[in-house]
C-alpha cells in the first residue's frame, strides 16, 4: 500500500527527486529518526557526564589541578578512603537512619490517612486537594517556612507546646532535636504522595473479600491485617521504594532547614557530598561518593522495577 | 441499628483523622503566606496575631533589591524553554517507544534509570565542563541541564498516552497521504493533548522547585528563585516578613496551578513524583 503511493508521488513529483528520498528514507526510519533527539540529548547530558563521573572518581582531581588536567591515576583510592573516612561513615549511617525512619513514618501516617479518605463522610472532595498540596510546594520554600517555625525564640511550634506546659525546644540549635526536625520536615513534605498512592490501590481492591469477611464477622482491624495489607503489598512496596530513593536523594530541604550542622548532626550523604565537591573542591572524591550513592540507589531500583512488574504497571 | 450507630462513628472518626492531617498539612505554608502580609512589628507577636493590618510591605521591600525581577524573569526563562523543548522531543520519543516498541526494554529500562539519578552525578562533570565552556552563571547553561533532568520523566509519563491512541486512527491518516511524521503532528499529537497538558505542567512544576542546578551552576546573573530564596536565610536571617514573602512567591504559583490542573495531575501523579 505504501510503495504504491510512494511510486505515484514519485511520477508526479520528479523535480525534487533529492528532497523526496530523503523524506522518503526520513518516513521508513521515522521510529529512529523519532528517537534520535532524545538519545542524542540522553547520551549528551547523561551518559557523557556519567562516564566523566567515572573517570574523575578514579583520579586525584580537584580545583586545584582540574584545568591544568595535571591530576594522576589513583585507582580505587578515592573510594576506599571514601569509606575510611569516619565522617562520611557517620553520614552514611545518618542517611540510612533518616530514610529509613522517613519512609515508615510516611507509610503508617499515610496509610491511617488513605483508609479515612477511603470513607464517603461530608467535605471529602474539598480536604481532598488540600491534603495534596504540600506535593506542589517547592522544598526550598519548605525548609524556609518551617525553620521559621520550629525557631526556638519565635517560632509557633514552641508557642504551641508552651500552651500545654512543656518547656521551649532549640528544635534546630541541638544536635538530637535537628535530626529529629529533618525526620518530621521530610515527612510532612513526603506524606501526601503516599498517601495518594495508599488510596488509588485502596480504591482499585476488590470487594469480595470485605464482604466473605463481613459475613463471618471479622472486625474491622481484623479485616485491614488479613485482607487490605496482603492486597496492598505491591502498591506499598513500590511506593516505599520510590521514597527510599527520594530520602536518599534529599538534598533542598536538608540544605535550607539546618545546612546539616548543627555540628554534623544533619549532614546526610548528599551534603557532605556537596561540601567536599563545592567547598572543599575534592572532585575525585566527591566523584567517587556520587557513584557509591548512585549504585546504592540502583540496587534500590532494580527492587522497585521487579515491584512494578509484579503489579502490572509496567507499560 | 448498631450497624447504622457503628457506620456513622466510623465516618466521624475518619472526618477527624482527615481533618486532623489537612491541618497538619496546611497550616505550615498558610502561616508563611499570612506572616508575608504583616507588618514588621506584627511578626513575631506571641500569641501570634490572627487579625492585623495586611500590608504588601514585604513584597515591596524584596522587589525593591536591585534585581529580584532579573532572578523572577530568569526562573520562568529556564523552565519555559527546558520544558518545552523537553515536550517536543521527549514526545517524539515516547511515541516511537510507544508505536515502534523502538529501543525496545533496553531503552525503557535505561530511562528509567536515568529518573533515579541523583541529579549529583551528573552535576559535577556539569559544573566542571560548563566551567571551561563559559557556560556557568548563564540561563543557556541551566537550561541545558534542567533538560537532563527533565527529559527521562517526559518520555516515562508519555509513554502510556501514545500507547493508548488506536492504531487504526493513525493508519487512515498514512492512507490519506499522510507522511509518518505528518501523522504524528497532525494526527497523533492532538490526541496525546491531556497527555502532554499533564506533562507540561509536570515540567514546568520540576524546574520552577528545582533547586540544586541553580545552585551549583550559577552563582548571581543566571540565579533562579529557589537559589535567591535560599540565600535570604542567611541574608535576612530576622527579617521574616521579607523571608515569607519570597518563599510565598515560591509557593503560590505551584499551589493555584495545583488547585486549578488537580484532574490533570493525579493522573499524571500516579505515574511519577513531582520532584526532579
Amino acid at each position: 500500500m505504501a510503495n504504491s503511493l510512494s511510486s505515484q508521488t514519485k511520477i508526479s513529483d520528479s523535480r525534487s527527486g533529492l528532497i523526496f528520498r530523503i523524506s522518503d528514507f526520513i518516513d521508513r526510519k521515522i521510529h529512529l529518526v523519532m528517537v534520535a533527539p532524545a538519545v542524542l540529548i540522553l547520551g549528551g547530558l547523561i551518559i557523557y557526564p556519567f562516564l566523566f563521573n567515572l573517570n574523575l572518581s578514579v583520579h586525584n582531581a580537584s580545583i586545584f589541578n582540574i584545568r591544568s588536567g595535571d591530576f594522576e591515576f589513583v585507582g580505587l583510592k578515592n573510594y576506599i578512603d571514601t569509606f575510611k573516612d569516619p565522617f562520611v561513615q557517620k553520614s552514611l549511617l545518618r542517611t540510612f537512619y533518616f530514610s529509613a525512619t522517613t519512609v515508615i513514618l510516611q507509610l503508617v501516617l499515610g496509610m491511617i490517612a488513605a483508609l479515612a479518605f477511603h470513607t464517603d463522610f461530608r467535605g471529602k472532595s474539598i480536604l481532598m486537594p488540600l491534603a495534596l498540596a504540600p506535593m506542589m510546594i517547592t522544598p526550598v520554600a519548605v525548609g524556609l517556612f518551617w525553620r521559621m517555625l520550629l525557631n526556638s525564640k519565635w517560632g509557633l511550634i514552641n508557642y504551641l507546646l508552651s500552651l500545654i506546659n512543656i518547656p521551649p525546644q532549640s528544635w534546630l540549635a541541638d544536635q538530637r532535636l535537628a535530626f529529629f526536625a529533618i525526620i518530621i520536615v521530610q515527612v510532612w513534605w513526603g506524606v501526601s504522595f503516599v498517601f495518594l498512592i495508599l488510596l488509588g490501590g485502596l480504591s482499585a481492591l476488590p470487594k469480595e473479600p470485605y464482604e466473605s469477611a463481613m459475613i463471618d464477622g471479622a472486625t474491622s482491624l481484623q479485616t485491614f491485617r488479613y485482607i487490605t495489607l496482603p492486597l496492598l503489598k505491591p502498591v506499598i512496596m513500590v511506593v516505599a521504594t520510590i521514597r527510599i530513593i527520594d530520602a536518599l536523594r534529599e538534598f533542598d530541604i536538608i540544605y535550607t532547614l539546618t545546612g546539616g550542622g548543627p555540628g554534623d548532626s544533619t549532614r546526610v550523604f548528599t551534603l557532605e557530598l556537596f561540601q567536599i565537591a563545592f567547598e572543599r573542591g575534592n572532585y575525585g572524591m566527591a566523584a567517587a561518593q556520587a557513584i557509591i550513592l548512585l549504585c546504592i540507589i540502583l540496587i534500590l531500583t532494580f527492587g522497585l522495577v521487579r515491584a512494578l512488574s509484579q503489579t502490572g504497571n509496567l507499560t | 441499628m448498631g450497624i447504622k450507630l457503628q457506620r456513622r462513628i466510623n465516618l466521624i472518626i475518619a472526618f477527624l483523622i482527615a481533618m486532623g492531617m489537612v491541618i497538619w498539612l496546611i497550616f505550615p505554608p498558610f502561616w508563611m503566606i499570612l506572616t508575608s502580609f504583616k507588618f514588621g512589628r506584627d511578626v513575631f507577636d506571641l500569641p501570634p496575631k490572627l487579625i492585623f493590618t495586611p500590608t504588601l510591605s514585604n513584597y515591596f521591600s524584596i522587589f525593591g533589591r536591585p534585581d529580584l525581577l532579573r532572578v523572577f524573569i530568569n526562573t520562568i526563562l529556564v523552565s519555559v524553554i527546558a520544558s518545552g523543548l523537553t515536550l517536543l522531543f521527549g514526545s517524539m520519543a515516547a511515541y516511537s517507544m510507544a508505536r515502534f516498541r523502538t529501543g525496545g526494554q533496553p531503552l525503557l529500562f535505561g530511562t528509567l534509570l536515568f529518573r533515579v539519578l541523583p541529579p549529583i552525578v551528573i552535576g559535577l562533570p556539569f559544573f566542571i565542563v560548563f566551567s571551561r565552556l563559559q557556560l556557568i552563571d548563564t540561563v543557556r547553561g541551566l537550561v541545558i541541564a534542567y533538560i537532563a533532568f527533565l527529559l527521562p520523566n517526559t518520555i516515562w509519563l508519555m509513554i502510556p498516552f501514545f500507547g493508548d491512541i488506536p492504531r487504526e486512527i493513525e493508519e487512515a491518516a498514512l492512507v490519506d497521504g499522510c507522511n509518518r511524521f505528518r501523522a504524528f503532528l497532525y494526527v497523533v499529537l492532538p490526541l496525546a493533548q491531556p497527555g502532554l497538558v499533564v506533562t507540561g505542567i509536570y515540567n514546568l512544576l520540576g524546574s520552577w522547585n528545582h533547586f540544586f542546578y541553580g545552585l551549583i551552576l550559577t552563582s548571581f546573573n543566571a540565579r533562579t528563585l529557589p537559589v535567591e530564596a535560599s540565600n535570604f536565610v542567611g541574608e535576612y536571617a530576622l527579617q521574616w516578613g521579607e523571608v515569607s514573602a519570597i518563599g510565598s512567591l515560591l509557593i503560590i504559583p505551584p499551589i493555584l496551578v495545583a488547585f486549578f490542573l488537580q484532574k490533570y495531575l493525579v493522573r499524571g501523579l500516579t505515574l511519577g513524583a513531582v520532584k526532579g
